[in-house]
């Protein structure tokens, strides 16, 4: 019995090629998109899990809660909170740090720019990262050791062991005093003492050098690591709790030990536990559920997950419709045979397994197809998503049976309902005419249709609104020029005595229009510290941005001064000598007198105009109060998805951190050049870190205009799909229509009569999609446009646009057909009966 | 073997009411041959498919042998089907997918007592039985019409049934062909087969012993033709 129903499937198959193909089409491409999606999320789901004994740490991250402004969530922690936490609460059975540096490493005579992990020197028996070489439990028993990536031995000493070999490590000098001419150009030979096998893409850790804080190339100061309990620092705190631990029990206790750290006159009458609010992430989770600022590594997100998990689903729905639209349409191509077979004694519940294994048997040849899809185009698909995704059937057999099982529940719920229709032909009716009536509920055909270009027109709108915002993020005014900047890391390196000698050789270059120092640069805002700031006088207290610039840095970047005047160095006002705000020694006035800018948000939230700003006293921080001397227009530092925050503008030399070149465009490799030749003159221990400002704007919608690409991409196959469902059922159609067609000829009927008549029959299910999609397709894209401060408003335009260009698509998909059985003799169709 | 008491069938809907069939008494005997004729329209295919048990009455009994076929599910129906009764069709319908002998062979592919080999056998015989053997591996669309109702014809019998219904199958045929397919008939009748066959043929009604006249539903006449 197996081999009849296979032979008749497989002679079924090769005779109706046209509808074969179009199954099997469109199954092969939906189950090929629902295989990439699933490698995706699965991808994405795998982050961490593969780290040995990661099962009960945690990253204990921190959200600054301050007066006047939104929650401020960080992907850190301060640092003294892990040894408190292991002093103090018995469920932390281990902690370790890990601190990004930036650190020129010297290997002979060259030079390399590197983030390098300064971790606790127990760092690899909590965090067990695989090592080639060494031991991790001795790899830092020596403090002035470092452990090297696979990849970054090869770049320093090619193929010889790296075991044993020196490298010297120069700090950025950014936590020196700036008079300590030692510190900042101290080099530090390391012995590597261990190699890390290179860290897979899917981990949130970015680790390829690390060496221990026991070492002296550790530029954390000591004062940090013990009393810094209101700032970070790029500290990446990890805390391994003991089996059947809560992490809410542990983050409970916090809150003494946080009171007992820093007294309300540090924070202007707050608590420490009312200014900071913790979270326990579990390590497995940090990559998707930390949108916090400043991870190692660009997050994912649930939101992605569960949105690209729906659409991999409604790809597959929409194939799946196609196939049971496609075979309960044809059904009447096998009444005869049906019935026949019901006559020589076959129950229904032969029939029904009958065409449930053809449905089967094709989702199987399209499962194949699509796995050779998988395998030819995955290489591309990891190049646009920039992973290494692999699909091997032996290693990944899980994966594949489940994907095989997915394929049959599949087949098998697109089959039944075919199955059922054509097993419930009743055999008198067809055997005397061999013919049946319409097969199956053409409200149901219809509804099938309906649906699936609901999704694809969905889809088509989601794709638009996406595309849309991108675009009017780009083009945003952002209150300041970001063409043609150059930005330098690592100005700390330079001694004081050469900054302004740097910058005077800079600027005798023709093609370097201008540079400015600061501790924040647009899109960059890591070192630039918040302090609530308030008019003096006034109790309304909020927290600002202390962003530290020279004078020139709002000319470089086009600000635009609303009122009063720059900072300027003629004015001996106008520099800071000790942090502004937190004056030293404590309670002395030495900020009064002392002039900022503000921004136009500042003077708004102060409650003045801009002109009506200029003059005012703000007070702030432990006893500071500072003139404003000027007001800038807003401007888009955090970027384009966050609200412009108030920001105070301070020259704190003390405190520049980097350095903005603006140069002229043409000749831009000479000038860069120019810019490296310059920094090496100057500081020749430590190699230079420069990039472009615009690279950093182009990496801000990166991930965005990949998740528009890819719903292009789905779009396309949705309607694809959705067009060859509509292209075989339009042609089944027309056929069924022949005998009406001519009759109509007969009488009267032109081609473009008969041709509106088959469009206008296939135009309602499109219409009607538009009717169900756009409300759930306006939902979810407003709540989308939420997320972001600067949005687009939903254009009726996007909607109606969408919903016409899949009315037009569908049209052209079957006037072919309408054209074909317009155009046909009348005398041909009268005789088809 | 088939006896009809006050049988009629009645099919409606929302609007209409058609009665198809009309208090019809008949009884056919064991290894009699009935032709049943009467004008289009007059319930010939009804009363073929509600003997078939392809259709089922509105009101009335039906009693094939010792059952009665009344309130049976199509499952035990299918059943009673394919072991006693086989079918002949005015328009063949034969499988275009399927070759002769795999037509043939449909009919044995429900009866899952037949082993493979049997089938085969079987299959064979039929073929030879209507000569249409050298035709095995042909398809139906390769076939003379009379070619194709001999096929069906075969797969009719290939199960050995003790009933065959044939509705007007010699309606697609030329003469030569039709008188063919009546011999073989006769052929089956005089083996012991039961016949009931629908035509619109009155030298085709000749072969059988009675012939049945319907009109609007009901039975006007019955003429015997030959002695059983």
């Amino acid at each position: 019995m197996f081999n009849h129903y296979l032979i008749t499937a497989l002679r079924n198959f090769a005779r109706y090629k046209l509808y074969s193909f179009i199954n099997v089409a469109g199954l092969s491409v939906g189950l090929t998109c629902a295989i990439f999606i699933a490698l995706f999320l699965r991808d994405e789901l795998s982050y961490d899990k593969w780290i040995p004994g990661s099962a009960n740490l945690y990253r204990v991250e921190l959200t600054f809660q301050m007066p006047g402004r939104p929650a401020w969530p960080l992907a850190t922690a301060p640092f003294p909170l892990l040894q408190a936490m292991q002093n103090e609460i018995p469920e932390v059975k281990t902690t370790a740090h890990l601190v990004p540096e930036s650190k020129t490493v010297a290997v002979g005579n060259r030079q390399f720019a590197e983030t390098v992990a300064v971790v606790d020197p127990n760092f690899l028996q909590v965090i067990k990262l695989p090592l080639v070489s060494g031991d991790s439990a001795t790899v830092f028993a020596h403090p002035e050791s470092i452990v090297l990536s696979q990849s970054t031995a090869r770049k320093y000493f090619g193929n010889a062991d790296p075991l044993g070999k020196i490298v010297t490590v120069t700090g950025s000098g950014i936590m020196c005093d700036r008079s300590d001419t030692m510190c900042i150009a101290a080099a530090h030979p390391l012995t590597v003492t261990g190699v890390l096998r290179d860290l897979p893409p899917n981990t949130h850790l970015a680790a390829d050098l690390l060496l221990p804080n026991s070492s002296a190339a550790d530029e954390l100061a000591k004062g940090f690591r013990d009393k810094a309990w209101t700032s970070t620092n790029g500290s990446y705190d990890y805390v391994e709790l003991v089996p059947g631990a809560e992490p809410q029990a542990v983050l409970a206790k916090l809150t003494s030990i946080l009171d007992r750290t820093v007294g309300p006159d540090g924070l202007e009458g707050m608590r420490v536990s009312q200014l900071e609010k913790y979270h326990l992430t579990p390590f497995w989770d940090v990559h998707l559920t930390s949108d916090n600022l400043g991870g190692m590594t660009p997050p994912g997100s649930w939101t992605t997950v569960h949105g690209f998990a729906i659409i991999g689903l409604l790809i597959l729905v929409v194939a799946c419709f196609n196939f049971m639209n496609l075979a309960t349409a044809r059904a009447t191509l096998r009444a005869r045979e049906i019935s026949l077979r019901k006559v020589v004694g076959a129950t229904r519940s032969q029939l029904i397994v009958q065409f449930l294994g053809e449905a089967l048997l094709m989702t199987l040849l399209s499962l194949a197809i699509a796995l050779a899809l998988v395998e030819i185009l995955l290489p591309i698909y990891d190049s646009f998503l920039n992973r290494s995704i692999t699909f091997n059937y032996l290693s990944d057999w899980s994966f594949l049976a489940a994907t095989v099982a997915c394929a049959i529940t599949a087949g098998a719920l697109s089959g039944v309902y075919p199955a059922l229709v054509l097993s419930g032909f009743r055999p008198a009716a067809v055997l005397k005419t061999s013919t049946a009536s319409q097969t199956g509920s053409g409200i149901l055909r219809s509804a099938l249709v309906v649906a699936q270009f609901s999704v694809s027109i969905g889809l088509g709108i989601a794709a638009i609104v996406v595309f849309s915002q991108i675009r009017f993020a780009r083009n945003m005014d952002l209150g300041f020029k970001r063409d043609g900047v150059v930005i330098l890391r690592g100005i700390t390196a330079l001694l004081p005595s050469a900054s302004e000698g740097f910058a005077q050789a800079l600027r005798s270059n023709p093609k370097i229009a201008d540079v400015a120092f600061s501790n924040g640069v647009p899109f960059d805002l890591f070192n630039v510290s918040n302090t609530p700031v308030q008019i003096q006088g006034k109790t309304q207290a909020f927290s600002a941005h202390i962003v530290d610039i020279s004078p020139d840095f709002p000319s470089l970047y086009g600000m635009r001064l609303l009122a009063g005047r720059m900072l300027s160095r003629k004015h001996g006002q106008d520099t800071f000598e000790f942090y502004p705000f937190y004056s030293l020694p404590p309670d002395s006035d030495v900020d009064i007198g002392r002039n900022v800018l503000i921004n136009e948000a500042a003077a708004h939230r102060f409650g003045y105009t801009a002109e009506e700003a200029v003059g005012k006293t703000i007070a702030g921080g432990r006893n500071g109060r500072v003139t404003i001397a000027g007001v800038l227009g807003n401007s888009m530092l955090d970027g384009v998805k966050e609200s412009i925050l108030p920001a105070v503008y301070v020259d704190f030399p003390e405190r520049y951190t980097l350095l903005s070149i603006r140069i002229h465009s043409g000749e831009v490799a000479k000038t860069l050049a120019y810019i490296d030749k310059t920094w090496h003159s100057f500081v020749p221990s430590s190699a230079i870190q420069r990039y472009l400002l615009n690279d950093t704007f182009d990496g801000l919608f990166k991930a965005d205009e990949k998740q528009g690409v890819l719903f292009g991409l789905f779009v396309g196959i949705a309607i694809s799909i959705s067009c060859l469902g509509l292209f075989g059922v339009a042609a089944f159609t027309a056929e069924r229509r022949t005998k009406e067609i001519g009759i109509r000829k007969v009488f009267g009927a032109r081609t473009r009569d008969v041709v509106r008549l088959l469009l206008w029959q296939f135009s309602i299910p499109v219409l009607i999609a538009n009717a169900v999609a756009w409300p759930i397709a306006y939902y979810y894209l407003h709540r989308w446009l939420e997320g972001y401060a600067y949005r687009i408003s939903l254009n009726p335009l996007y909607f109606i646009g969408a919903g016409a260009a899949a009315l037009v698509i569908a049209w052209v998909t079957i006037v072919s057909h309408a054209l074909r059985v317009a155009q046909s003799n009348p005398i041909r169709a009268l005789r088809y009966e | 073997m088939i006896t009809l008491k006050h049988l009629s069938k009645v099919y409606r809907t929302t609007e209409i009411e058609t009665v198809a069939l009309r208090d019809i008494n008949l009884e056919v005997a064991a290894g009699e041959f009935i032709a049943v004729m009467g004008p289009s329209g007059c319930g010939k295919s009804t009363f073929l498919n509600i003997v078939g048990m392809l259709d089922s009455p509105t009101v009335g009994e039906y009693w094939f042998g010792a059952q009665n076929i009344a309130g049976r599910t199509e499952t035990e129906l299918s059943g009673i089907r394919k072991n006693s009764i086989g079918f002949v069709f005015q328009s063949f319908n034969l499988i275009d997918e399927l070759t002769v002998t795999e037509n043939v062979e449909l009919a044995l592919l429900y009866h899952s007592d037949i082993s493979r080999t049997e089938r085969k056998d079987r299959v064979q015989t039929a073929l030879d039985r209507v000569k249409i053997g050298h035709r095995a591996r042909h398809m139906p669309q390769q076939l003379s019409g009379g070619q194709q109702q001999r096929v069906a014809i075969a797969r009719a019998v290939v199960s050995k049934p003790k009933l065959i219904l044939a509705d007007e199958p010699t309606g697609n045929l030329d003469s030569v062909n039709g008188e063919e397919v009546m011999q073989l008939l006769t052929e089956l009748n005089g083996a012991g087969t039961t016949v009931v066959m629908v035509t619109h043929s009155h030298a085709h009604a000749e072969y059988a012993h009675r012939i049945v006249n319907l009109l609007d539903g009901a039975v006007v006449t019955e003429n015997i033709r030959r002695i059983l």
